[in-house]
């Protein structure tokens, strides 16, 4: 406990960088954190040992446009807090315990004034910490008699050392922004969708949101950084020969302004998905299928995400009074108990790089300098020769990994989770091989099962519309391929079965090219899913041994009774 | 219905169109998508489609708060939904008929509603329209089976009346402009206000904030109605939260309500009443709590008026009568006594302001296209009517106009301006002087003098005890004796409805206006209050629940003097 002391005496001696000096909401966040754990105690009850405010300033743009006219157009600017205030040691304190509410397993979070005011901003955080305090207190006892009560005697610890890095960017200037362009723009990719009369329903949205977020903790990490972020969304919903309703959209992330594509690009981006959304009302109905699958560019991007990066995240669960809890409302990291064995092919591996702000040119959105807790990332080697070497840690201790490799990420209304950055896939040349040639293999694989055709899956639902206990959402895009000619036809709405870790290791061989993958990765919780910027590096096609679909339960609508009234002209 | 037309052209002449109605994109868009649906869906199946009404709500909002001295929050939007009502069967039954029995939980207002484009361009804005119409009435048609099986299967209602009241067409159109006033000014004025909560120690929260709403509906249906109303809502707020050492959460509010930014009280006057707010706070964080109490009580005017729209006009509400849900205080009671014959009170949307004051009730239209009208409710203490949309209950066959909703909402009866009027009155200062009498009266040490009270519930649901319960939030004991009045918090006054009123013995000749926006089952609706302060002969009070939650355990920090605050 003395040597606890002397850390935090130390911590707080530091004053802040020259730079922050004149941060007005940094101050007041430095100064109340101060108070907090040199004053804050109610009667003989125990201190808090350790206080951190992370605070995000978020700058928005929100514009979106159906069928040619503006839908809405929205700006706003918004300031969080979130406060981590631990009561008891770092082998045991009140961190990672639910308890009986699941629901309510949520950091203590508060808005905070949008103005740069120092009075105001150390009220606000002042009022959230009296409330965290008493719950971290309440959460602390009933954890220790959930521990006896269940007899956990396995626990590695609740807040890891850590490094005391510091780090102070200074805003640049923002990208100058021609918001009546980007209007122009979103209603004229809306207004394509005038040319696709099968399609029913559709929208475009575009968010650029410039952040800015500051963290001080009474370890001795300190930092301001700042990030910008600009997204488009192009929604549509067909109702299919059956009258079964698909909707599915297609999103797209840049790190700013300056990386966005030029505008015709977007426009036959829009316009293939367009292509694709119509192509889906006359489809071919789907039988059981079990064979070779060929994914190909977002449905393999997201075949690895959903089943490799998803389960290398969030490798700590909360404890819970029900057990049943965990089950319902968690995404747990399935593959991180599968540390030191194969969970890809021997011809795989996988490093995660947050330092890397692009690949051939093309901007990451996963990059980031230090973590949600202050911690510096490096790159991480997570496969090996097909073998999970690591997983992603935050400073909650895990049986395997007693420290964080800077993965710790999250929302401001979420606990930072071990998550991704940016992730690099990489394959022995051997195993790589031009579209044309997985193709040909692809065939070849059906027709030496006995199979009149393959399928090729070229989208997949959003990983966050996939039932919580598949590990691989229903694609949208999929086809049969004759095996005889390779002629493709579109399947109608199919869902896996039974997919296991074993499609990973599955992959037979993957394409000679590459694709970016910049996406927003959902947190853990169901109920609350918070979002970060990620990428993946990987190759464009995969080529799995055996996949098992059948038809979906989904039941078909009625048609229309009206046409549209654009297309009944 | 050519008859009925000319005869209500008659009733309400000014019912022409107030302004120039110019191509309006958006009406025209719906009327065009109204007349395409009605005449492929009327008989597209055997259940008819009898009655198809569209209503767009345009919404322009502003609002800036401000906490400590700075800017809490600012927001500007502006934004179009469209709400659809279908109906099919015919008016005697049709798919909004109340379902009974084992799944009368699924009874719900809820409809889905949808984002219109904020722009003026005839297709996408049809596009949307067309979306809806067909999801809505493929909803109702559903539902129409289910409420045909579910008569077959429930035994007769009470109250036989049909499901809708047809109506006739109406034209009109203005529109609300939305209000110019300079962001800057109220920027500057929110910030200095809300300076000043900091020196006090014991104030753990505190806002001030500015809200200017401008809502134009739009309406078209199949009986003809095209009408564009408008309004503009403004409204200044402050508040101040404390609690006590025994875990009670106190707080001050105050609002002001106008149609104009302009017409807002002056920084200084607000910042007067802050100074009285804070004072108030202080006194009410000190008093002892509250013991249960059954004696004279005098109800200030504004307070009055919150009681007796809880209190008296949820129960008024027509399709509350024919509920077989509902506990149905007042269905039977029509044409009897039901309070003191000096008391009347009716529902006048019509009324845009009370001498000066705005009434945020005000409005000419209803959300059912039938333009707004007084409802008598009660005469000289007799009851007379009820508040009427266009759900029919015994012997009330019209509606008066008060079918409104907020948005993804089916409409019901609502309040507008209600207001009660009394032919005894006396001047305050006498009905003070009337409490002491009855204290003494009553050979009590003192009596209650309430001069807030915040919503508190009213149970209107039959599986219930006919009560209600509201906090009295700012209250004072008024002593027989002379002694100067002291403050006393955490009550609830109770009762039931009716043994309450018969106990009004005597009015003030001030009547006082309450500004709000009501919730009930077809969601949040401006409304307006109007009553004079009252005196009861006898009210009960009992403990309000309290959180248990201690004060927090440091200073806030720009009281704290000690080492680490400021």
């Amino acid at each position: 406990m003395k040597k606890h002391l002397f850390t935090f005496a130390l911590a707080l001696l530091s004053a802040l960088p020259a730079a922050a000096a004149d941060d007005a909401v940094l101050k007041a966040m430095t100064d109340e954190m101060r108070r907090t754990v040199q004053r804050l105690r109610m009667d003989n009850l125990a201190k808090p040992y350790f206080v951190s405010y992370y605070v995000e300033d978020s700058t928005e743009t929100s514009i979106s446009a159906v069928f040619g006219a503006l839908r809405d157009d929205n700006s706003g600017i918004s300031r969080n807090a979130r406060v981590d205030l631990r009561v008891g040691t770092p082998g045991f304190d009140n961190s990672g315990y639910a308890g009986q509410d699941f629901r309510g397993y949520e950091p203590g979070s508060a808005m905070l004034n949008e103005e740069d005011g120092y009075d105001a901003i150390r009220f606000s955080l002042w009022s959230l910490t009296d409330d965290v305090y008493k719950r971290a207190l309440e959460n602390y006892s009933q954890k220790k008699a959930y521990q006896a009560k269940k007899n956990i005697t396995e626990h590695y610890g609740d807040l890891a050392e850590a490094e005391s890095a510091s780090l102070f960017e200074d805003r640049k200037t923002p990208e100058p922004f021609d918001a009546e362009e980007w209007r122009g723009r979103i209603k004229n990719l809306s207004g394509l969708f005038r040319k696709y009369p099968k399609v029913q329903n559709s929208q475009v949205g575009f968010n650029r949101t410039l952040r800015t977020a500051r963290f001080v903790s009474s370890g001795g990490a300190s930092y301001r950084r700042w990030w910008d972020g600009v997204s488009l969304n192009v929604r549509a919903t067909v109702q299919d020969r059956t009258g079964l309703k698909i909707g599915d959209e297609k999103d797209f992330s840049w790190p700013s302004l300056a990386a966005v594509p030029p505008y015709e690009k977007l426009a036959a981006q829009v316009e293939e998905f367009a292509r694709n959304m119509s192509s889906l009302v006359e489809n071919v109905t789907p039988e059981v299928y079990l064979g070779p699958v060929l994914f190909e560019d977002q449905a393999a991007a997201e075949f690895l995400n959903q089943l490799f990066v998803a389960n290398v995240s969030f490798p700590r669960t909360p404890w819970a009074e029900r057990d049943d809890y965990t089950r319902y409302y968690i995404a747990s990291g399935g593959l991180t108990k599968k540390l030191g064995m194969r969970v890809l092919p021997a011809f795989m591996g996988a490093i995660d790089d947050p330092l890397r702000t692009e690949y051939n040119g093309e901007a990451l959105t996963g990059s980031y300098p230090i973590d949600n807790e202050g911690v510096r990332p490096a790159p991480l080697e997570l496969v090996r020769g097909g073998k999970l070497v690591n997983f992603y840690t935050g400073r909650a201790p895990v049986k395997e990994f007693r420290s964080s490799n800077g993965h710790a990420r999250g929302a401001v209304n979420e606990f930072p989770e071990p998550r991704p950055g940016s992730v690099f896939f990489s394959a022995q040349p051997a195993r790589r091989a031009p579209y044309a040639e997985l193709k040909k293999k692809l065939l070849q694989a059906a027709s030496e099962n006995g199979l009149e055709y393959a399928v090729i899956v070229r989208r997949l639902d959003p990983e966050t519309s996939k039932d919580y206990s598949e590990l691989l959402s229903e694609p949208v895009l999929a086809y049969k391929v004759n095996v005889k000619d390779g002629s493709e036809l579109v399947l109608g709405a199919a869902k896996w079965a039974g997919v296991t870790f074993r499609a990973l290791r599955d992959i037979l061989l993957v394409s000679s090219t590459d694709q970016v993958y910049n996406y927003y990765q959902p947190g853990p919780f169901y109920y609350n899913r918070g979002y970060v910027p990620a990428s993946l590096v990987a190759p464009s096609a995969l080529l799995v041994q055996e996949m098992e679909l059948k038809p979906t339960d989904t039941k078909p609508d009625r048609k229309p009774y009206l046409p549209h009234p654009y297309f009944a002209k | 219905m050519k008859k009925l037309l000319a005869a209500l052209l008659l009733a309400f002449p000014c019912a022409a169109a107030a302004q120039e109605n110019p191509a309006d994109p958006l009406l025209e868009a719906l009327k065009t998508e109204l007349s395409r649906s009605v005449e492929k869906l009327k008989d597209a199946e055997p259940a008819p489609l009898y009655y198809l009404g569209y209503e767009a709500y345009d919404t322009a909002y502003y609002g800036v708060s401000a906490k400590g001295g700075a800017i809490y929050s600012e927001d500007d939007r502006r934004g179009r939904v469209l709400d659809v009502d279908v109906r099919v069967g015919s008016p005697a039954l049709d798919n909004t008929h109340e379902i009974k029995g084992n799944y009368a939980y699924t009874n719900s207002k809820q409809q889905e509603a949808a984002v219109l484009p904020v722009e003026d361009d005839a297709m996408p804005l049809r596009a949307e329209v067309w979306n809806l119409t067909d999801r809505a009435y493929k909803t109702a048609l559903d539902q129409y089976a289910k409420v045909k099986m579910n008569k077959s299967v429930t035994a007769e209602e009470e109250d036989k009346s049909s499901d809708f009241i047809p109506g006739s067409a109406q034209a009109f159109y203005e529109k609300a402009a939305v209000p110019q006033f300079e962001k800057e000014k109220f920027r500057g004025m929110v910030r200095r206000l809300s300076e000043k909560f900091k020196p006090y120690d014991f104030i753990y929260n505190a806002h001030v904030r500015l809200m200017v709403q401008s809502v134009n509906r739009y309406m078209v249906n199949s009986e003809g109605s095209a009408i564009v109303t408008g309004g503009n809502y403004v409204r200044f707020v402050y508040s101040l939260y404390t609690r006590t050492a025994d875990g009670m959460g106190l707080s001050r509010t105050e609002i002001y309500d106008s149609d104009k930014p302009g017409e807002l009280p002056d920084e200084a006057a607000i910042a007067g009443d802050i100074d009285a707010s804070i004072a108030e706070l202080k006194a009410l964080r000190a008093a002892p709590p509250a013991q249960p109490y059954s004696g004279p009580v005098l109800m200030e005017n504004r307070a009055a008026a919150v009681f007796f729209h809880e209190i008296l006009g949820h129960r008024l509400e027509g399709h509350r009568q024919k509920s077989e849900e509902s506990g149905q205080t007042f269905a039977k009671k029509v044409g009897q006594p039901i309070m003191p014959d000096f008391l009347s009170v009716y529902d006048d949307p019509t009324q845009s302001r009370q001498g000066a004051q705005f009434l945020r009730g005000f409005y000419r239209y209803d959300d059912e296209a039938t333009q707004a009208q007084k409802a008598v409710l009660v005469e000289n203490g007799v009851l007379k009517g009820f508040l009427m949309g266009r759900s029919p209950i015994k012997n009330f066959s019209a509606s008066n106009g008060h079918g409104r909703r907020s948005e993804g909402l089916g409409a019901v009866a609502r309040m507008g301006n209600l207001v009660a009027a009394s032919s005894k009155a006396v001047p305050y200062p006498e009905l003070r002087k009337r409490l002491i009498e009855e204290v003494k009266k009553a050979g009590k040490p003192f009596g209650l003098l309430v001069r807030d009270i915040s919503g508190g519930m009213t149970i209107t649901d039959r599986a219930m005890p006919q009560s209600f319960s509201v906090n009295a939030t700012l209250a004072y004991k008024v002593y027989a004796d002379g002694r100067p009045d002291e403050p006393l918090r955490g009550l609830n006054l109770i009762g039931t409805p009716l043994q309450t009123f018969s106990r009004i013995l005597v009015t003030g000749d001030d009547p006082g206006v309450f500004n709000g926006d009501c919730g009930a089952e077809s969601g949040q609706v401006p409304v307006s209050a109007i009553a004079p302060s009252l005196l009861f002969s006898e009210m009960e009070t009992e403990k309000v629940q309290k959180s248990n939650a201690r004060p927090p355990v440091l200073k806030p920090p720009f009281a704290d003097k000690q080492e680490g605050g400021n």
